[in-house]
């Protein structure tokens, strides 16, 4: 495989992979829902108990698997199977190999196998002399382009059809119309006949092996396996270890979730069960270990062996969107890809893919078996990080941020001196500075006001509540959000004004810093901890803690666990946190609701609401944002599409991969153009900048604003008398 | 017609199959026999039952154990569910033997005949059915509709190693 960051590139530069899947995405998000919402009106049992049902079957396999193995074995034995168990991919191909040279085969024929893919059969077998031939029409087109699946389950997603048809013309001698798939399709049957025909071996992976029976389970649209698994004499199966469920029940939970979760298909064409050998055929099963007993033996990562392999999680995800799927994973695409690389082809090859991600969390919100992707992926970065270190200016970033005198001294600097740049909210960039333009010339700087939020008066003023709250009398103490309290103050010193108008005794201690949030997010272990500490000792004494940075919520409730895996104090310390630390909006949605109408005055122009990505795939917000302001205001509140998708930011991610940042951008001001509004509200501080300078650099009038600044804003223009 | 019948069509058109229902067998195979004008591919053991019922059958092609892709490309071929599930609209072929797989493999058009008493609600009723006949039953599948593909540019094609058409026939 091509070094990842040649993968990078070649997917950047090619934009119709980008279009494509963005297409796909879109009609897939819709598919998907349906047919889970039919699922659960046939079943009157929600998604989110039918994946803890289904995880908790596998979770069962995991915690023995060897225990399962012997039983899977002695069923499939029992029925006339072969079965032999490869501790590594070596020892899988060695034996197929070895197989196919006992039986004089020099070719084989192979229905889609991802683990096939894992351990390099293909290559393998052509080393031996032996010819394999893919009859999944996806993985045929590929391999006759020497191409690798960029899709779990869509393997040539990325390839167009003027392509495929180039490639089906040469390898069929013919020439196609592009746009004449069912001809290309018809044609393709006929070409694989003659590799069934010569094949002496068939070899497909397995979906599901069923233990009390000895069971491999494949299933398929195009009914390729069927003819892969019954015309040569001579049928190999090769699956990891984690395939095998105790029952024919719990196979039939996952039949429930694969197909709609990879297809948005109820079922697919062929569900086939295979129980022993044809009379007068020999069937193989290869069970594959290579890292799996590794991976079940780590509580971080056991879970993500629950994998059914159904590509959910790349179909939500906004980077595998922009790259598709040989940058963003290695053989395995997808979040998935980046978690289980380590186990399969070592830390190196997952390095690359996983500085891909953004944390948005949209792939374990749709995961059909409820795997903690985001979190996993940042553990497999935190131990990136730890052997191959971080590259120099992440280091010397995240070692000035450990410290709030350095980081204010920083932003005071970067304030005065680009005073001069500074108009309309922007730093205007020169172009002397041509290196620069790769992180500026889509997304223009924000001005850095020189006095920090912490530093203003107005932070601090009190005024008279508007209305008694459930928060009247409380003692809330207000985290700025390191970035907010330099980069827009404003935002801060909005929440501090709701807060108080809401009847709270806003708290603002001055030795509050970041919450760890970019050093998580990097992988830096120690000066996250470090961060993170200091952050659990600002937090005595007070009733509640809110901060108008949701990211720092999902940081704080989300990943504190991790971080203080092996500090059991700390770690008792973090989860108190739970019930105590809100974000602005779901608090002031919360203990701090005020009255219907209470900031009904002022500006009646629409808005369009943008969730924040976190807010609605860790913390459950729903439409809470979008209820607030329609509750508060008496204006016209509609909804961007795609609103929970995530619009780039990605902290650190955008300074390192500003392409990839750029791309998502894109996405989203694109939708925000589509709607015609103006005013754009969303709520958290980093989406707001990231959206302010894509919306300039665009040479768009959007006016993004923070919630608590547009709501604050308000505050003003009400009538004196307190409602209520 | 009960729920689990209207269920069971649902899910079969829903799967881009035809659905008929007819009274016995003799009806199946007339359906069958008026796809096409070349003779009809029936499993050995379907059509020794049909003989042995004495349902007039015309000429049948039976595919040879030892040479079984003969059939390949037929027009039309028959076969006999054990199965049909409600929820998924889907037919299970329960086929040991090669010479019965290649007919619903690599016919054109395919017709699934299905007793009406066989057909059960739901997923969980076929894997009882499976735990109790598993080992007997070496090579099951759950077929609905025919064979599709979506790998060139996601547009989904109906026929692509399989049958293209697939009409399934209630009998009773």
């Amino acid at each position: 495989m091509r070094p990842f960051r040649e993968r990078y590139r070649t997917a950047l530069n090619d934009h119709n992979v980008r279009d494509g899947l963005l297409v796909f995405q879109r009609s897939w998000r819709e598919t998907r829902d349906e047919r889970m919402t039919e699922l659960e009106a046939l079943t009157g049992v929600s998604f989110e108990t039918l994946r803890r049902e289904l995880a908790s079957v596998k979770d069962g396999v995991i915690a023995d698997l060897d225990g399962h193995v012997a039983r899977f074995r002695a069923a499939a034995e029992a029925n006339g199977a072969v079965v032999y168990e490869a501790s590594s991919a070596e020892e899988a191909n060695r034996y197929i190999a070895d197989l196919c040279r006992a039986r004089g085969v020099d070719a084989v024929i192979k229905g889609k196998s991802m683990v096939s893919e894992e351990i390099e059969l293909n290559d393998f077998l052509a080393g031996e002399g032996i010819t394999a031939v893919e009859s999944d029409l996806g993985e045929w087109i590929l391999q006759l382009d020497r191409d690798h699946p960029s899709h779990l389950v869509m393997p040539a997603i990325h390839r167009r059809r003027d392509q495929v048809a180039q490639t089906l013309g040469t390898a069929l001698g013919t020439h196609f119309d592009p746009d004449d798939i069912l001809g290309m399709v018809r044609s393709a049957r006929g070409g694989l006949r003659e590799a069934f025909l010569q094949a002496g071996v068939g070899l497909t992976g397995a979906n599901a092996l069923i233990a009390e029976s000895g069971t491999a389970m494949v299933i398929t649209n195009e009914g390729n396996a069927r003819l892969t698994a019954s015309l040569p004499p001579v049928h190999v199966v090769t699956a990891g270890i984690e395939k095998i469920v105790p029952t024919f029940q719990d196979a039939i939970r996952q039949v429930r979730l694969l197909p709609r979760s990879a297809t948005g298909q109820s079922i697919t064409s062929y569900t086939t069960f295979v129980s022993g050998p044809t009379e007068g055929h020999e069937l193989h099963i290869v069970l594959v270990d290579n890292g799996r007993r590794a991976m079940a033996s780590e509580p971080q990562f056991a879970s993500a062996l629950r994998c059914v392999r159904c590509g959910a999680c790349a179909n939500v995800c906004p980077p595998y969107q922009i790259v598709g799927g040989h940058g963003f994973g290695h053989v395995y695409p997808g979040a998935i890809g980046l978690v289980t690389t380590p186990f399969h082809h070592g830390l190196d090859a997952a390095a690359g893919p996983q500085s891909l991600c953004i944390s948005c969390g949209a792939c374990a919100t749709v995961c059909p078996v409820a795997i903690p992707l985001p979190q996993q992926i940042l553990g497999v970065r935190r131990r990136v990080a730890q052997e191959r270190g971080l590259p120099l200016w992440q280091r010397l970033t995240l070692r000035a941020w450990r410290s709030r005198r350095a980081v204010d001294l920083g932003f005071r600097a970067i304030g005065m001196l680009s005073r001069p740049l500074q108009r309309d909210g922007v730093t205007r960039v020169p172009r002397l500075l041509p290196w620069s333009e790769r992180w500026t010339a889509w997304r223009t700087p924000p001005a850095i006001d020189a006095t920090p939020a912490h530093s203003r008066a107005d932070l601090h003023a009190s005024r008279a509540p508007l209305a008694k709250t459930s928060a009247t009398g409380r003692r809330v103490l207000l985290h700025l959000q390191c970035l907010a309290d330099r980069v827009t103050p404003e935002t801060p010193v909005a929440a501090a004004a709701l807060l108080r108008a809401a009847g709270a005794e806003v708290v603002i201690p001055a030795q509050q810093h970041c919450c760890g949030l970019p050093a998580i997010d990097a992988g830096d272990d120690a000066a996250a901890r470090e961060m993170a500490r200091d952050t659990l000792r600002a937090f005595g004494g007070v009733d509640d803690v809110v901060t108008p940075a949701p990211s720092c919520v999902v940081a704080m409730l989300h990943s504190y666990q991790d971080l203080f895996a092996d500090e059991p104090t700390w770690a008792e310390r973090a989860t108190q946190l739970t019930g105590r630390v809100h974000d602005l909006v779901s608090y002031l949605s919360g203990p701090a609701r005020l009255p219907a109408g209470s900031l009904a005055q002022g500006d009646s122009s629409p808005v369009v609401v943008d969730r924040f990505c976190q807010s609605a795939n860790f913390l459950g917000a729903g439409s809470q944002l979008e209820d607030l302001v329609a509750h508060l205001c008496s204006v016209e509140v509609s909804l961007l599409a795609e609103a929970d998708t995530c619009c780039g930011f990605g902290g650190m991610t955008s300074l390192g991969n500003p392409e990839l940042s750029a791309g998502i951008l894109e996405r989203k001001i694109s939708a925000l153009a589509d709607t015609g509004v103006r005013t754009v509200i969303t709520a958290n501080p980093g989406c707001v900048i990231h959206l302010r300078g894509g919306a300039h650099a665009s040479g768009r009038l959007f006016d993004v604003q923070h919630v608590a600044e547009y709501l604050a804003a308000r505050l003003q223009t009400q009538p004196d008398e307190p409602i209520g | 017609m009960t729920e689990r019948m209207t269920r069971f069509r649902e899910g079969v058109e829903l799967a881009s199959a035809r659905y008929m229902e007819v009274g016995d067998w003799a009806a199946v195979v007339e359906v069958a026999r008026g796809l096409d004008d070349e003779p009809l591919v029936v499993g050995a053991a379907l059509a020794r039952d049909l003989a042995a019922d004495g349902v007039e059958t015309g000429v049948l092609r039976v595919p040879d154990v030892d040479s079984p892709l003969e059939m390949a490309d037929a027009p039309v071929g028959l076969v006999r569910g054990v199965l049909g599930v409600a929820e998924t609209g889907s037919v299970l072929l329960v086929e040991p033997s090669l010479s019965e797989r290649v007919v619903s493999m690599l016919c054109h058009i395919l017709v699934q005949g299905i007793a009406r008493e066989s057909i059960v609600d739901s997923l969980d009723d076929f894997a009882a059915w499976m735990q109790a006949h598993a080992v007997e039953s070496p090579y099951a599948t759950l077929t609905t509709g025919p064979s599709r593909t979506a790998d060139i540019e996601r547009e989904l094609t109906i026929g692509v190693q399989g049958p293209r058409e697939v009409v399934v026939v209630v009998v009773g």
